[in-house]
């Protein structure tokens, strides 16, 4: 029989405690969140490796402001630092010989803790996992150890290490300016100092809380196991201060391209990142066609995709260009999508993997160019057929582990969609008609949007250039079939339309700050 | 295949299960003897003309995963001027056939939307497709032909080179490429271990002009006797060799065996420090010369070698894992470090490195005392100040770990794949396996004192320059 739904005392309404920004505008009094019936998923079976997942809708976009990583500190804190009695290191060391693991990644609107065990241990396992999610104890130098490294992260790993990360998180900032996803999860370098233990447990209280969370376990003893963890977190610190989330702010509507060019003088080649917000999320009915049409345009890591056949297949410029019709995070080393990423807000995208400096101009026409027929003209009628039959198939493989099927179950609930999301995709796919998908284009890749995000050295001659838009023609060191070199042509000449207004040169210094 | 019995120590108890005040039912625990990887043994079957096939059992409806494995890696690349070389032909390894065209065969994998990619180590190359299950024989058939008959012109080839470069460029904006880059340097002075996999950056801005080469490559080293067919799924072991046998049957040739210049044994250690024109955060890796996997025989297992193996795993995890007291007091306590790591799975075919990474905080105490402290750690070990119940931890913690961390039929090809590779043997990973579950306090220590020492040392530190200018 089912556990009663979690239910919550009646929690004392918050008042702004910060000064508005100037964006986004003052937000209603947060209500109480109540945990709406439907919020947990049991998928029982006799696998002995038991699998939990709790995602909690909260992440960087809860950051108040001039707190901003507030939310990452708090989960990190939480995976380690002490919980109940039982220290960081204690904790590990229990864990240790299970082999069990407990785990998080924070996104804008999700935060997500996953534990792992095998069911010979998980009567030791459970109450230490119960306990990092509902009796974390803050203690000063584990906040302090977390936020350091959240600095370090973010001055000198996304910074300084990976200028990959870099674009994306640059391009983000570029579309939600003065929005609350505009900062990375890891915060800013003001922000992770605007903040301390105190904070922090608020932070815990607000939003990573009974009110905003959603269970799934799987395994042996699943039912039981979720109904108990369900009933566990309804306590501390579910009985007061859980806020529902905050309504967001629309995007800033973007209605001119912009470049903004990290100035590096220490790359060696140029990242690329480009896209525009979109008004299509997973419950939109467009957005079968839209990923679909992503995946024509660039589906991750794969070849399937036109940009990666033409710009790194036939023509050698780099190792990968992909498109995205939501928001995209690697899981692990495998190709697949991370689910419990999820967002309110979408936005389309390009990725652009490093290419050599003297290729940048040329490779970010060739994007652009791409985007415009496609958006304009749409895809070719054996394009179509041949993206529709992978993708249908494709698609099946990104739910092969406990985890991943656990965790697009729970994205299904954010998404409020009824129907579990890939397989009515999949299905969705196999029925679209080349006229829809096309249709969906027009409506929704608008390439006079498009925001541009490169990190490139000799940023100022890149501007100068982009803006000049004189040809950048490119050659090779082997020989082309003319088609190709025709259609060379037409890209090192097509015009990106970019003012000098449009196109910024922004100090590395000042990304994040 | 089931795991040979752990020693009675490590037998775990069954045990019902209590949560506090709840009464679950109680689920039988598994048996120690039964964890590790796979439920069911997997089946092999080696081929006349070489070629070795097996079938890993692994409930995954209506997907199967068919690897291949090519047992060439940055270690055979003994010319001059030549390294990186495995790693391209890895690349050159989608550019088609005769028969099956590269657009046809990439066509024809996304036609049942498969999942297709590769990679390259010091020791092996890996092909990977995850596809349906009933399209298995046309993956065979894939497979087979452009295994045999892999065809490419030199405008492809020049194309790739673009390509491959690429991937070097999109690594190079973080230290950890040139320090892997000069520890490997440092360490080796004969062995081809003394690059990387992706090669020298010379040598990768040359391969457009080794077409020649990267022919007679495939020649030299793609041979059925240097290759694995690991296929995992709900598949009868019969069905796969009759697959394998239908579109391999026909392959012939020896692998070539260049001579590896043997690696002196280590006298002393060796350090070099970078300066680096970016941001990071000041940067530690320090490699032991430490064992090989396989056995000197061609496909043989060393018993003694497998044992060091496991023994050093079992270091690895005594010090560097999270639950550590050295990780916690170097980065939990003290916070001295922003991170401490040592790379699991990590052994090689020849004898390679045991490697440890800090990242160092820029206001803590510098290299030589990190250094000092991690040494104080390991000679502690190899005096024998091991506990034996910390030991069996970690016996645990490793054999569990093997269960959790294979969960889908790829992961389960690519486990049982990267034994193989580093070995020349299908019986390796039972044999880490019972290796790993003999491992004593005294092997611990014995491993500790022959091989993590000072003159087996060899230590990269890596610094920011200050913005602006040099130090």
């Amino acid at each position: 029989m089912k556990r009663a739904e979690l239910a919550l005392a009646t929690a004392l309404a918050l008042a702004a405690g910060c000064p508005p920004a100037a964006r986004p505008p003052a937000s209603p009094p947060a209500a109480v969140a109540t945990a709406p019936v439907g919020r947990v998923i049991a998928r029982p079976s006799d696998a002995k490796v038991i699998e939990l997942r709790v995602a909690f809708e909260a992440g960087a976009a809860d950051d108040p402001p001039g707190q901003q990583g507030l939310t990452y500190v708090t989960a990190l804190s939480m995976l380690e630092g002490r919980a109940g009695q039982v220290g960081y290191a204690e904790r590990a060391a229990r864990l240790f010989p299970m082999a069990a693991s407990i785990g998080v990644h924070v996104d804008r609107e999700q935060v997500v803790f996953s534990g792992r065990v095998h069911v010979d241990h998980l009567a030791a396992f459970y109450p230490l996992f119960r306990d990092v999610l509902r009796a974390p104890a803050f203690d000063s130098a584990d906040v302090d150890r977390v936020r350091t490294r959240a600095l370090s992260n973010l001055t000198q790993d996304l910074r300084g290490a990976d200028d990959e990360a870099l674009g994306k998180e640059v391009l983000q900032a570029m579309l939600f300016e003065g929005h609350p996803y505009a900062h990375p999860e890891l915060g800013t370098e003001r922000g992770l100092s605007g903040f301390g233990p105190e904070q922090v447990r608020a932070q815990w209280r607000r939003v990573l809380c009974a009110g905003r969370v959603r269970i799934g376990v799987a395994g042996a003893l699943a039912s039981e196991l979720s109904r108990r963890l369900e009933a566990d977190l309804a306590g501390e610190p579910g009985e007061s201060g859980c806020e529902d989330a905050r309504p967001l702010p629309p995007p800033s509507s973007l209605a001119t391209r912009r470049v903004w060019i990290v100035d590096k003088p220490e790359a060696g080649s140029v990242a690329i990142s480009l896209g525009h917000s979109v008004d299509v999320t997973r419950d939109h009915p467009d957005f079968a066609a839209l990923a679909l049409a992503s995946a024509y345009l660039g589906q991750h890591r794969t070849f399937a995709g036109r940009l990666m056949q033409a710009m790194r297949g036939e023509r050698g410029l780099n190792y990968g260009d992909y498109a995205y019709a939501e928001h995209f995070v690697q899981d692990g080393a495998s190709r697949f999508p991370l689910p419990n990423v999820a967002r309110r807000q979408q936005y389309f995208s390009v990725w652009i993997r490093p290419v050599r400096p003297e290729h940048a101009h040329f490779a970010l026409r060739f994007a652009v160019r791409e985007l415009e027929k496609v958006a304009s003209e749409g895809i070719g009628q054996a394009d179509f057929e041949r993206i529709q039959r992978f993708a249908a198939s494709y698609f099946a493989l990104f739910a092969q582990t406990e985890q991943q099927r656990l965790g697009y179950a729970l994205d299904d609930g954010f998404y409020g969609v009824r129907a579990p999301h890939l397989d009515a995709l999949r299905a969705r796919f196999a029925t679209l008609t080349r006229d829809e998908v096309n249709a969906a284009l027009r409506r929704h890749v608008v390439p006079g949007r498009l925001q541009v995000a490169m990190v490139a050295k000799d940023a100022s001659a890149l501007a100068e250039r982009l803006v000049k838009g004189d040809a950048s023609p490119i050659t090779y060191d082997t020989e082309k079939p003319q088609a190709l070199r025709d259609e060379d042509t037409q890209v090192a000449a097509h015009p990106l339309g970019l003012s000098r207004e449009q196109v910024n040169v922004v100090p590395l210094a000042s990304m994040f700050r | 295949m089931r795991a040979r019995p752990l020693a009675p120590a490590l037998r775990l108890a069954a045990s019902a299960l209590l949560l506090e005040a709840s009464s679950l039912v109680g689920v039988p625990s598994v048996h120690a003897a039964e964890l590790g990887p796979f439920p069911k043994a997997p089946e092999i079957t080696r081929l006349d003309n070489g070629l070795t096939v097996v079938t890993i059992p692994w409930a995954s409806p209506g997907i199967v995963a068919y690897y291949t494995l090519v047992r060439v890696g940055a270690r055979d690349e003994v010319e001059p001027g030549h390294s990186g070389f495995a790693h391209l032909f890895e690349h050159m390894m989608f550019r088609g056939t005769e028969r099956f065209p590269e657009q046809v065969y990439e066509d024809t994998l996304q036609s049942f939307g498969a999942d297709s990619n590769a990679y390259t180590t010091e020791d092996f190359t890996l092909y990977t497709i995850t596809a349906p299950r009933s399209a298995l024989a046309r993956v065979a058939e894939l497979e087979g032909d452009r295994f045999q008959h892999l065809s490419f012109d030199e405008r492809q080839y020049r194309t790739e080179t673009g390509a491959v470069l690429g991937e070097y460029n999109k690594s190079a904006s973080s230290p950890s490429l040139k320090m892997w880059e000069a520890l490997s340097e440092l360490a080796f002075k004969s062995h081809t271990y003394r690059h990387t996999t992706i090669g020298y950056l010379a040598d990768v801005q040359a391969m457009p002009n080794e077409y020649a080469y990267a022919k007679a490559f495939f020649k030299r080293f793609y041979t059925p006797d240097n290759a694995t067919v690991v296929v995992a799924g709900e598949v009868p072991h019969a069905e796969n060799v009759a697959l394998v046998k239908q579109h391999y049957g026909g392959w012939r040739g020896t692998r070539d065996q260049p001579t590896v210049p043997a690696e002196p044994e280590p006298t002393q250690g060796a350090r070099r420090h970078l300066d680096w024109d970016g941001m990071s955060a000041p940067e530690l890796l320090i490699g032991y010369r430490a064992s090989a996997f396989a056995g000197p025989g061609q496909g043989k297992l060393d018993a003694a070698r497998v044992r060091d193996a496991a023994a050093l795993d079992v270091v690895r995890a005594l010090l560097f894992h999270p639950a550590a007291p050295l990780y916690q007091a170097l980065v939990v306590e003290r916070q001295q470090l922003l991170a401490l790591d040592s790379y699991a799975k990590s052994w090689t075919r020849d004898p390679g490195l045991f490697v440890v990474n800090a990242e160092l905080k820029d206001d803590g105490p510098g290299f030589e005392a990190i250094e000092r402290e991690i040494q104080q750690a390991i000679d502690a070990l190899a005096r024998g100040e091991v506990n034996a119940d910390r030991v069996a931890a970690v016996r645990s913690h490793l054999r569990y770990g093997l269960t959790l961390d294979v969960e889908t039929a790829s992961e389960a090809a690519d486990t049982f794949a990267q034994f193989v590779a580093v070995s020349g043997s299908t019986d390796a990973l039972e044999a880490y396996l019972g290796a790993l579950g003999a491992v004593t306090a005294e092997d611990v220590a014995r491993v500790a004192a022959r091989y993590l020492t000072p003159q087996r040392r060899f230590v990269i530190t890596l610094k920011a320059k200050p913005r602006g200018g040099t130090p």
